[in-house]
């Protein structure tokens, strides 16, 4: 994959070694990736920046990750948002992607 | 979710025990009144058949003494259907108190279980992704010893987070089933400590440690949890202590007393937490935000072991911030 082409993802985890593997593993197949490891931290890299991707972890210091892609979606950005969690999820984000439609 | 689900039916269950609670006071002091009534009633009875029986006028003696033994009977009656009311209504009162109270302690056990549930599936799903992550990457490309070697310390980091829960889970429950085995014997606990830090230094070579350490510090008890006692006490200064801060451990002996404490530059505990913290399954804020993972277990564990070492633990607050974890062995 050539620099321009190159697909930009914001990875936004903060449990440090499943960053660390997740975004080695996305360089390797030639992403280009940006780390957040917080909510608001993941929200002010939206604001600067514009991604094609956004890998974004549910349970997340100073705002969960639900929130934040409420918040993203409520400022009309439509990237593409990959939830990453290990818990079931059911209601709220499921409700929230439900009413967007 | 499930804590909303918990909350709803806590409700539901203390309105329906305030509804029952209320009928059944009403029943009780509606047949009260009416056990009243029935002794009034009986008294005007009495009296007419007196009066028809007895002429006042003839043998006022003999009416008046019958006319007292109504009274008399009239009487006793109403202080032994009081005296019932009122043990009764305490029964009831204590009763329902006693039940309102093991209810609430009932959901709120059940709710932190919940708790513990969602945060030991993360903190065990975590390791094993992180793990799998690694060694597919391994095996999928071809990296340089570098990289190669950072992946496998983070692998056998992982790992070792998953041995600390799983100890932490089967001997907290090995503890309360009565399952341990446990030994009293001599032991250093200053080696114990350094060993115990050392592996910690290797493990989290970024991180600064500082180790002040009495030398040849003896104390009674079990190796394996006096062990995980302090790994706990480690891992959770870790967890909340920022990674340029220093976590300083420190073994001392004073007044008869053997002091561990571990002292942390984190955001410290908060006075109204700082019992509660040792609660099993408890743990501070929303389970979507915390800064930090973890069971509600391993703070929990610690108190238990320093309780079975006739040990004291306690939380304060460190200077300029953050906490001091202390555990005082009593010789």
């Amino acid at each position: 994959m050539s620099e321009e082409t190159k697909i930009s993802i914001l990875l936004v985890e903060d449990e440090e070694n499943l960053h660390e593997a997740l975004k080695l593993n996305l360089e390797l197949e030639g992403y280009e990736v940006t780390s957040a490891f917080d909510g608001v931290a993941a929200l002010d890299a939206v604001k600067d920046e514009y991604f094609d991707l956004i890998i974004l972890d549910v349970m997340l210091p100073e705002m969960d990750g639900i929130s934040v892609a409420e918040t993203i979606r409520l400022s009309n950005n439509d990237v593409p948002i990959l939830i990453l969690s290990a818990k079931k999820l059911k209601c709220r984000p499921c409700a929230w992607f439900e009413k967007r439609r | 979710m499930a804590e909303d689900t918990t909350r709803k039916k806590l409700r539901r269950a203390t309105i329906t025990f305030w509804l029952l609670l209320t009928y059944v006071v009403a029943a009780y002091v509606w047949w009260f009144i009416s056990l009243e009534q029935q002794n009034e009633e009986m008294r005007g009875y009495k009296e007419l058949q007196l009066q028809s029986e007895v002429d006042s006028s003839i043998s006022p003696e003999l009416y008046s003494t019958r006319y007292e033994t109504i009274e008399k009977d009239y009487r006793r009656n109403q202080t032994k259907f009081a005296g019932e009311a009122v043990v009764f209504l305490a029964l009831i009162f204590v009763g329902a108190a006693i039940l309102y109270r093991s209810v609430r302690r009932q959901f709120r056990l059940q709710q932190q279980q919940q708790n513990f549930m969602m945060a030991v599936t993360h903190e065990l799903k975590t390791p094993i992704a992180v793990a799998r992550i690694n060694l597919e990457t391994l095996q999928k490309h071809n990296l340089d010893p570098e990289k190669q070697k950072k992946l496998i310390r983070l692998t056998l980091e992982e790992t070792t987070r998953l041995n600390t829960l799983t100890n932490n889970i089967l001997v907290s429950s090995q503890l309360e089933g009565g399952g341990y085995h446990f030994t009293n014997e001599e032991i250093e606990l200053s080696d114990l400590l350094e060993d115990v830090l050392q592996d910690f230094i290797k493990r989290f070579p970024d991180r600064q440690f500082i180790l002040d350490v009495e030398p040849e510090v003896d104390v009674k008890g079990d190796p394996l949890l006096l062990q995980i006692l302090v790994n706990n006490l480690v891992e959770n200064a870790i967890k909340y202590s920022p990674r340029d801060k220093p976590i300083i451990a420190r073994l001392y002996r004073q007044d008869g007393l053997v002091k561990l404490e571990l002292c942390d530059e984190g955001p410290g505990v908060p006075d109204e937490e700082k019992i509660r913290i040792f609660d099993k399954f408890y743990r501070i804020g929303n389970e979507n935000t915390r800064k930090s993972q973890g069971t509600g277990l391993g703070l929990y564990l610690c108190s238990k072991i320093a309780r079975d070492h006739n040990a004291d633990i306690s939380v304060t607050n460190n200077h300029p911030h953050g906490s001091i974890f202390a555990v005082s062995f009593h010789q």
